[in-house]
C-alpha cells in the first residue's frame, strides 16, 4: 500500500479561447497511492513553478464531490473511469504504476476554453435563469409541514436535486447534449407541489434557452448518466421528454415569450 | 472608540418585533435608485441578493467563483436547525436561544440569537417554498435529526447534501432575480479591496480573474458575505479557494476583526494522512446520532476494531457525559478526542484517530436504514480511505471547520464602517466562541432574508448619501494599492511555491493555536509568523502576468493575506486568557479538562482595529451582558 | 418576441426528437406489416402475387395514401436525422484525444447515422426496384384470368444472385443496428421511461428488431437457396 508510484501526465496547455492547444508531458515520481488525482496535480503545478514555468490552469474548490467544480476529462473520460465519482474524489491507488495519464479539458461548443484545462460553464447559470426556479419572494410562505409530500416525491425529487452541475453530461456527451443537466432541475421541481404553478412554463423556457446556447441534441447514448458523479438517471430526460410536449402541444400557458424569466 | 451594537430596547423575545417597526423605509419607487452590490454568493450573499432584488434595489452580485452554486455553502452536510417543535419534544424559540448562548460559551450577544432563533422557523417555510427536497417521513411531513448541543430535535436535512440544497434554492432565487434583470451578476471576480468615500463604504475594487482587469465598482451600500478564514490553518474542511481576503482587505481600511481566534475544531473528519493533502473532509455531525465514538482501554491495543471486545472499549463521550453522550458539543467532542490520543489511546496508523462505530446502529435499523441517512458520507469515506464503514468503524480526528470571528457587526449587521454590511460566516456573528452544528446555514440564511433586507433599508433611509463615481480619487488610490501590491507578488520571483508557505503557516497555526492554546506556544506563534511572511515576500514564485487568468497569482494574493491575518489570530488568543467554547487555554481548566471561562475579564467581544502590518493591532472591547441567560460554567454531564 | 407553441415546439432540440421518434414508430409498424406479408412467399408464388395484388388494386384507395404518409415519414425522419447529426457535430468541434465511452450501452447506438445513411441507400435501390418497376421490367402472370405483376418471379430472379442477396443481408444488418438502438430510443425521446416497465420495454424493443430483421434476413436467404429449385 506504500509503494510509490510513478506516471507520465500528458496536460492540455491553450493559452485562451483564441489559440490552439496542444500537451504538455510531465514525468511524476514518487506519487503516495492515497494522493489525490488534484493533489498530485498540484504538485506537478509546483514542479513547475519551481522551474519558473507557469503551472497548468484547472479548477476545483470542494475537493469532497459536491460543488462540481472540479472538470477534468481522464483518459477520455469526464472525471476519470470510477463510477459515481468526481475527478476530486479520485485517487492515486485506482491507477497502474507507469501509467499515462491523459487530462483534457471538458470539449464542448457551450462550454468554450479559457484557459488549460479551465473551461466557461456559465451556459448553465443562463438556462437555470431561465426557469430553474420556483417564483417565490421572501416573506409571505406558509408553514413548511402545511403541504405534505410523499415521501417517495420528495426523495425522487432529491434524487434529481443532486445534481452538482458539473457539466460531465455534456462533457460525456458525444452531442455535447445538456439534457441530464436540464433535465435533473425540471424533474426536480417537477416532483415537488411547490413547482406545479410553473411547470409547463419552466420546462418550455428551459428548453429553449438551452437550445439557443448551441448544445447538441440528445441521441440516447446514456454516455451522462453513466459520467455523472451523482449518477442521475436518464429517465430525468424521458420525464423532461413527455413534460415538454405536453407543455407546447397541450399546455394551457398562454404566453411564451422568451423576454427573460418571470 | 465605542462600539454601538445598537442593541435595540424592550424584552428580549420584543426586541426585532418592536425594531422593524421602528426602522426606517425605503419608498418603493426610490428602491431601484439605490445600488447595492453583495460580495459573495453563499448561503448569506445569495439570499440577501435575491432577497434585495426581489424588494426592487439595483443589485450587483459578485463571486471568485464561476457560478453563485460554486459557493462554499454547497458542502454543508447534516441540517439547518429551526424551533418548529415539529418532533413535540420540548422545543421552542427561547430553546434553541438557549442552547445557542450556551454552546457558544456565553460569548455572543443575546439579542443577536434570540433573533436568530426567532426567525429560523420562517427560513424552513421559505426553503419548502422554493422546492427544498428536505427529508420527509411517509406521511408526508418534514423529518427531524438531532445534532450537537441540543436535547431536541430540530434539525431539518436533505440526505448529507443540506447545504446544497438550501444554497440551490437561494442560487435559483437569486437567478430568477439576474433573469429579470434585478440582479446584475459578475462572475470571476475576486474582491481586493473596499473604497470608502468621506467615511462611507462606497464600492470596491475587483479583480476579472479572467482578463486580469482591475475594475471598480461604486454602490451605495456594499455587503461581504465571503464566508470564513478556515483556511489560515492550510489543512481544514473548507473549500481549497476559501479565503479571507475580502475581510481582512477590509478590516485594512478600518473595519474590526471580532474575535478572530474563536475557531471551531469539528470532531468527526477523516484523518490526516501525509503531508501531501490540500485539505481534510468532513463526516457530518449528524454521524454522532448513530455512530457510536469509542477508543482500545488500552494505550497501545494494535488489535482490528471488531476483535477488541465490549469491556475493552473507551466509549469516552458517553461514559463521561452521560446525558448528552455522543452528541455533545464540538468543542467538548473534539478536545476529548485529543485527550484520548494524547493519552496514546488513539488508533489508525498515525495514532491521531478514535473510532465512529456504526455497528450497533446497522444491527438496530439494519443497513439500508443507514445507508439512507448517510449513503453518500459513508460512499465518500469509503472513496477517500478505500474503507467499508459498513464493516469497519470510522476512523475519525478532528479539523479545523467553521470560524466564528470575523468583522466585527452591529444589531444591523452593520461594521463599523458606515454601509458596509458583513453576513454569513464572514461576521463575528451568533455563534459566540463555539458554533453548535446547523446553525451555521440558519444563519447565514437569516441574516441574507430576513435581516438584511430590513436593516440595510434603515441605513439607506436614514443616511445621506452623496452620488459618487468611480473617478473619485478613493477609487483611484484603492485600484493603485491592489495594483501595487499584485505588481508586487509577481515582482518577487524566487523559486518556492506560494503553497510551501501556507503548509508552513498552517503548520505553526495548527501547532501553537489549535485545539489547545498556551501561552508559550503562542508567544513562539507570535514569532514564528512574521518570519514565514518575510520569507514569503522574498522567495515565493509566482509566475505568469495579472493580465490574464493565472491562478497562481491569485493563490499568492490570498496566502500573502493569510500571513498577516495568522498573526491576528494568534494575538487574539494570546490576548483571551481564558478558555471558553473552541478557545481553549491550557492554564484555564477545571475537572478533567472542562474550559473554565473568566467572566470577570473577557466576558466582551475582542475588536481589533488594524494599525499596520506588523504593527500590533490596538483591542476594543464590546462587554457582553446576559439578561436572560444565567452566566454558569457550561455542563454536558 | 412570443412564439406559437407549435411552431417553437417543431424546430426545438425535443420536439424535432419527438417527431423523429414518432415517425420511427410509424415505421416499425409498416415493417411489421410488409414483413408480414413477405412471408407469403414462402407459400408460393400465386399467394404471393395475388397478395400484391389485393393490396396495389383492389385496396388502392386505401394503400396509395397509406403509402404517401410513410414516404412522408421517412423523408422526415431522414432530414431530422441528418439535420440533428450535423448540429450534434457542431456542438462538439473538437473530439477527445483518448476516445473512451462508459455507457453501458451496447454498441449501436454509435452507428445511427451510419447505419441510417445506408438504409437511405437501401430504400434508394429497393422501392423503385420493386415498388416501381424502375431498374428492370417486372413481368406479369394471370391467374385466374386476373393479370398481375409477378413480383414473386422477379424477386427470385434476383435473389438469385449471390451480390444482390449479400446487399440485403448486409442492409438488412444495418437495420437491425439501427433498430437495436432506434426502438428503445424513440420510446425514450416520447417519454416512455418507467423503472416498472422499463424491463418489458427493454425486451420488447430488442425482440422487436430481432424479429423483423431476423425474418426479413432469412426470407432473403430462403429465396437465395431457391435458386435451383
Ligand atoms: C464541510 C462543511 C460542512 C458543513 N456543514 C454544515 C452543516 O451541516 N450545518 C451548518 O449549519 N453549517 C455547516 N457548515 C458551515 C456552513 O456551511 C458555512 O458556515 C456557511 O455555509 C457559510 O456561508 P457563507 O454564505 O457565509 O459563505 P460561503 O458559502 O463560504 O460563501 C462565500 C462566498 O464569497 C465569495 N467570496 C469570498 N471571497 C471573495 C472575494 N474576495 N471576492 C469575491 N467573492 C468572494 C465566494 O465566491 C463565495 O461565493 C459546514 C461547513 C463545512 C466546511
Ligand atoms: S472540487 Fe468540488 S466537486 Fe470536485
Amino acid at each position: 500500500m506504500n509503494q510509490k508510484l510513478s506516471f507520465l501526465l500528458r496536460l492540455w496547455r491553450q493559452k485562451d479561447g483564441n489559440s490552439q492547444g496542444k500537451f504538455q508531458e510531465i514525468r511524476m515520481k514518487d506519487i503516495p497511492p492515497d494522493m489525490s488525482f488534484l493533489e498530485m496535480l498540484d504538485e506537478a503545478n509546483n514542479d513547475l513553478i519551481r522551474k519558473g514555468e507557469e503551472p497548468v490552469a484547472f479548477e476545483s474548490d470542494c475537493r469532497e464531490g459536491i460543488c462540481g467544480t472540479c472538470s477534468l476529462v481522464v483518459n477520455g473520460l469526464p472525471h476519470g473511469s470510477d463510477p459515481g465519482t468526481t475527478v476530486c474524489q479520485l485517487f492515486m491507488r485506482r491507477f497502474n504504476d507507469g501509467a499515462t495519464i491523459t487530462v483534457e479539458p471538458w470539449r464542448a461548443k457551450a462550454f468554450p476554453v479559457i484557459k488549460d484545462l479551465v473551461t466557461d460553464r456559465s451556459a448553465f447559470d443562463q438556462i437555470i435563469s431561465a426557469g430553474g426556479f420556483v417564483s417565490v419572494n421572501t416573506g409571505g410562505a406558509p408553514d413548511a409541514n402545511a403541504t405534505a409530500i410523499r415521501k417517495c416525491d420528495a426523495d425522487t425529487a432529491m434524487d434529481a436535486a443532486a445534481c452538482i452541475g458539473c457539466g460531465a453530461c455534456v462533457a460525456a456527451c458525444p452531442n455535447a447534449s445538456a439534457m441530464l443537466f436540464v433535465s435533473a432541475k425540471v424533474s426536480h421541481l417537477g416532483h415537488l407541489p411547490q413547482g406545479q404553478p410553473e411547470r409547463e412554463r419552466r420546462v418550455v423556457r428551459m428548453v429553449q434557452k438551452m437550445d439557443e446556447l448551441g448544445f447538441g441534441n440528445c441521441s440516447n447514448r446514456y454516455e451522462c448518466e453513466a459520467a455523472c458523479p451523482k449518477e442521475i438517471s436518464v429517465e430525468h430526460i424521458a420525464r423532461m421528454n413527455r413534460d415538454y410536449g405536453f407543455a407546447s402541444l397541450l399546455g394551457t400557458e398562454r404566453e411564451r415569450g422568451n423576454s427573460g424569466a418571470g | 472608540m465605542i462600539l454601538d451594537s445598537k442593541i435595540p430596547p424592550g424584552s428580549i423575545e420584543n426586541k426585532w418585533t418592536d425594531y422593524k417597526f421602528q426602522m426606517k423605509l425605503v419608498n418603493p419607487a426610490n428602491k431601484r435608485k439605490h445600488k447595492i452590490i453583495v460580495v459573495g454568493t453563499g448561503l448569506a450573499g445569495a439570499s440577501a441578493a435575491a432577497s434585495l432584488a426581489e424588494l426592487g434595489y439595483n443589485v450587483h452580485s459578485f463571486t471568485f467563483h464561476d457560478s453563485p452554486r460554486r459557493a462554499h455553502s454547497i458542502a454543508a452536510q447534516g441540517g439547518i436547525n429551526a424551533a418548529k417543535n415539529y418532533p413535540n419534544d420540548g422545543d421552542s424559540v427561547h430553546r434553541l436561544f438557549y442552547d445557542t448562548v450556551k454552546g457558544g460559551d456565553f460569548r455572543a450577544r443575546e439579542a443577536n440569537v434570540h433573533r436568530l432563533a426567532e426567525i429560523s422557523t420562517q427560513i424552513i417555510d421559505h426553503c419548502v417554498a422554493q422546492g427544498v427536497p428536505f427529508a420527509r417521513e411517509y406521511g408526508g411531513l418534514l423529518d427531524n435529526r438531532s445534532f450537537g448541543g441540543a436535547q431536541v430535535s430540530r434539525t431539518f436535512y436533505a440526505r448529507g447534501q443540506t447545504g446544497q440544497q438550501l444554497l440551490l434554492g437561494a442560487y435559483q432565487s437569486l437567478m430568477r432575480q439576474v433573469g429579470l434583470g434585478a440582479v446584475k451578476l459578475h462572475t470571476r471576480r475576486e474582491m481586493l479591496d473596499v473604497v470608502v468615500v468621506d467615511g462611507q463604504t462606497r464600492g470596491i475594487i475587483v479583480r476579472n480573474l479572467v482578463t486580469g482587469e482591475l475594475e471598480r465598482h461604486e454602490a451605495d451600500a456594499v455587503v461581504l458575505a465571503t464566508g470564513g478564514y478556515g483556511r489560515v490553518f492550510y489543512l481544514s474542511t473548507n473549500a481549497v479557494g476559501c479565503n479571507v481576503t475580502a475581510t481582512w482587505r477590509a478590516h485594512k481600511r478600518g473595519a474590526l476583526f471580532a474575535n478572530p481566534c474563536f475557531t471551531q475544531i469539528h470532531p468527526t473528519c477523516i484523518p490526516v494522512t501525509g503531508d501531501h493533502q490540500s485539505k481534510l473532509t468532513l463526516m457530518s455531525e449528524s454521524l454522532r446520532n448513530d455512530g457510536r465514538v469509542w477508543v482500545p482501554k488500552t494505550a497501545g491495543d494494535k488489535r482490528s476494531p471488531e476483535k477488541i471486545p465490549e469491556s475493552e472499549r473507551f466509549y469516552f463521550l458517553e461514559e463521561k457525559y452521560p446525558s448528552f453522550g455522543n452528541l455533545v458539543p464540538r468543542d467538548v467532542a473534539s478536545r476529548n478526542a485529543k485527550q484520548v490520543c494524547d493519552q496514546g489511546l488513539g488508533v489508525g496508523e498515525t495514532g491521531l484517530a478514535v473510532y465512529l462505530d456504526f455497528s450497533d446502529a446497522i444491527k438496530r435499523l439494519g443497513k439500508d436504514k443507514i445507508a439512507e441517512k448517510y449513503g453518500n458520507l459513508f460512499q465518500m469515506y469509503d472513496k477517500i480511505t478505500d474503507e467499508n464503514p459498513y464493516q469497519v468503524p470510522m476512523r475519525i480526528y478532528p479539523a479545523v471547520h467553521y470560524t466564528m470571528g470575523g468583522l466585527w457587526v452591529d444589531y444591523n449587521l452593520m461594521s463599523n464602517l458606515p454601509g458596509l454590511h458583513v453576513l454569513g460566516e464572514a461576521n463575528f456573528s451568533d455563534h459566540g466562541a463555539n458554533r453548535l452544528g446547523a446553525s451555521a446555514l440558519m444563519q447565514g440564511l437569516a441574516d441574507g432574508y430576513f435581516i438584511i433586507p430590513h436593516t440595510i433599508g434603515h441605513y439607506l433611509a436614514s443616511n445621506k448619501i452623496p452620488k459618487v463615481t468611480t473617478d473619485h480619487p478613493a477609487f483611484v488610490d484603492a485600484e493603485n494599492s491592489v495594483k501595487a501590491r499584485q505588481d508586487k507578488l509577481l515582482a518577487v520571483k524566487g523559486n518556492k511555491p506560494a503553497m510551501e508557505f501556507h503548509r508552513q503557516l498552517g503548520k505553526v497555526m495548527w501547532d501553537y493555536c489549535g485545539m489547545a492554546r498556551n501561552e508559550a506556544g503562542l508567544k513562539i506563534a507570535l514569532d514564528e509568523i512574521p518570519k514565514i511572511r518575510e520569507a514569503f515576500w522574498k522567495e515565493v514564485s509566482v509566475t505568469g502576468s495579472g493580465q490574464d487568468l493565472n491562478m497562481a497569482l491569485e493563490e499568492a494574493g490570498r496566502i500573502a493575506d493569510f500571513l498577516e491575518f495568522g498573526e491576528l489570530l494568534v494575538l487574539d488568543a494570546y490576548t483571551r486568557r481564558e478558555s471558553c467554547g473552541g478557545h481553549f487555554r491550557e492554564e484555564s481548566q477545571v475537572g478533567e479538562g472542562e474550559a473554565l471561562r473568566d467572566d470577570n475579564n473577557f466576558c466582551h467581544v475582542a475588536a481589533w482595529e488594524f494599525k499596520g502590518v506588523g504593527q500590533k493591532s490596538e483591542l476594543h472591547k464590546e462587554p457582553l451582558a446576559f439578561d436572560n441567560v444565567h452566566l454558569t460554567q457550561r455542563s454536558y454531564k | 418576441m412570443a412564439k406559437n407553441p407549435v411552431t417553437a415546439y417543431l424546430s426545438s432540440s425535443i420536439g424535432r426528437k419527438q417527431i423523429m421518434g414518432l415517425s420511427g414508430v410509424y415505421l416499425y409498424f409498416f415493417l411489421l406489416v410488409h414483413l408480414a406479408g413477405n412471408i407469403g412467399m414462402l407459400s408460393g408464388a400465386e399467394h404471393f402475387n395475388s397478395y400484391a395484388y389485393l393490396l396495389l388494386h383492389t385496396l388502392k384507395e386505401i394503400i396509395y395514401p397509406v403509402e404517401c404518409t410513410l414516404v412522408a415519414a421517412f423523408l422526415l425522419h431522414v432530414y431530422l436525422g441528418i439535420k440533428v447529426t450535423i448540429e450534434n457535430r457542431a456542438a462538439r468541434p473538437e473530439r477527445y484525444a483518448v476516445n473512451a465511452s462508459k455507457a453501458k450501452q451496447g454498441p449501436y447506438a454509435k452507428y445511427m447515422f451510419v447505419s441510417g445513411m445506408w438504409l437511405l441507400i437501401f430504400v434508394l435501390v429497393h422501392v423503385p426496384h420493386f415498388r416501381m418497376g424502375l431498374y428492370s421490367e417486372i413481368g406479369t402472370v394471370t391467374y385466374d384470368g386476373v393479370e398481375m405483376r409477378d413480383l414473386y418471379g422477379a424477386a427470385m430472379h434476383f435473389f438469385a444472385k449471390g451480390w444482390f442477396t449479400a446487399f440485403y443481408v448486409i442492409s438488412f444488418l444495418f437495420l437491425f443496428n439501427h433498430l437495436a438502438h432506434g426502438v428503445g430510443s424513440s420510446l425514450q425521446s416520447v417519454g416512455l421511461n418507467h423503472p416498472r416497465y422499463n424491463a418489458a420495454i427493454q425486451f420488447i424493443s430488442k425482440a422487436y428488431a430481432v424479429v423483423i430483421t431476423g425474418g426479413f434476413t432469412a426470407i432473403a436467404i430462403w429465396a437465395y437457396f431457391q435458386r435451383g429449385v
